[in-house]
């Protein structure tokens, strides 16, 4: 399976930031969202861990495309 | 299809416009929402939502009401580090510009009685590495500040 991240949102909502990322599953043309974490600082490594863990791949797995800077 | 032909026997034959007629269209992302509330600190610019990634905003809204003037806030969008629209509510009604995508940020309420105030976020903006709404409280307050965005990741 081929993860590729399409951006990563910071929100804040009720005094909470929250984090979450949208990725594409196998060049699929709908995206998925999902939270990472409330309140939490964002790092390159923590997503892709995050992404790792849970699609069950590795991080060669992950597609990260330059524009994507945090 | 083309001459009376189903798609799978002959192809798009642009050359010959053997076609009656071509729809062509962008092909962006699914289209993604942004919410929230957020109680505003005073005298500083406040991050509402943040985007990494490239995309094209599909519309948006800023809103408040407080007990006291906003008139000097300013609904904020960044694209690309870049700071669209600094101009506050009050600027904003001042000079009129209330029409979507005349300016990245319109006014849609202006209420200095009551105070009510709304801004609508642009439609059309693309980004190409980051998106930013923010509001920039200069009124020494701390208002609850009220937000959508609409928008796609390519």
């Amino acid at each position: 399976m081929l993860i590729e991240l399409k951006g990563i949102v910071q929100y804040y909502d009720q005094g909470h930031k929250f984090v979450d990322v949208v990725v594409i599953e196998d060049q699929d043309v709908k995206s998925q969202r999902h939270r990472v974490g409330v309140d939490i600082e964002v790092s390159h490594g923590k997503i892709i861990t995050f992404l790792s863990e849970l699609y069950g791949v590795t991080p060669g797995d992950i597609v990260w495309p330059g524009h994507i800077k945090l | 299809m083309a001459a009376g032909l189903p798609d799978y026997i002959r192809g798009m034959d642009v050359i010959l416009q053997a076609l009656a007629e071509l729809i062509v269209r962008p092909k962006y992302g699914t289209a993604l929402l942004e919410s929230g509330t957020l109680g505003v600190t005073a005298n500083i610019d406040n991050t509402l939502v943040e985007v990494a990634g490239k995309g094209m905003i599909y519309g948006g809204a800023v809103w408040l009401d407080d007990t006291n003037s906003q008139a000097n806030g300013e609904v904020r969008l960044w694209a690309d580090d870049v700071d669209l629209s600094p101009l506050s509510f009050l600027r904003l009604i001042d000079y009129g510009i209330n029409k979507p995508r005349t300016w990245p940020v319109t006014i849609n309420v202006y209420n200095n009685v009551d105070f009510i105030y709304s801004a609508g976020i642009s439609y059309g903006i693309t980004f190409e590495s980051k998106l930013k709404i923010s509001y920039d409280e200069n009124n020494g307050r701390t208002p609850t500040v009220h937000y959508r965005l609409v928008y796609t990741l390519i």
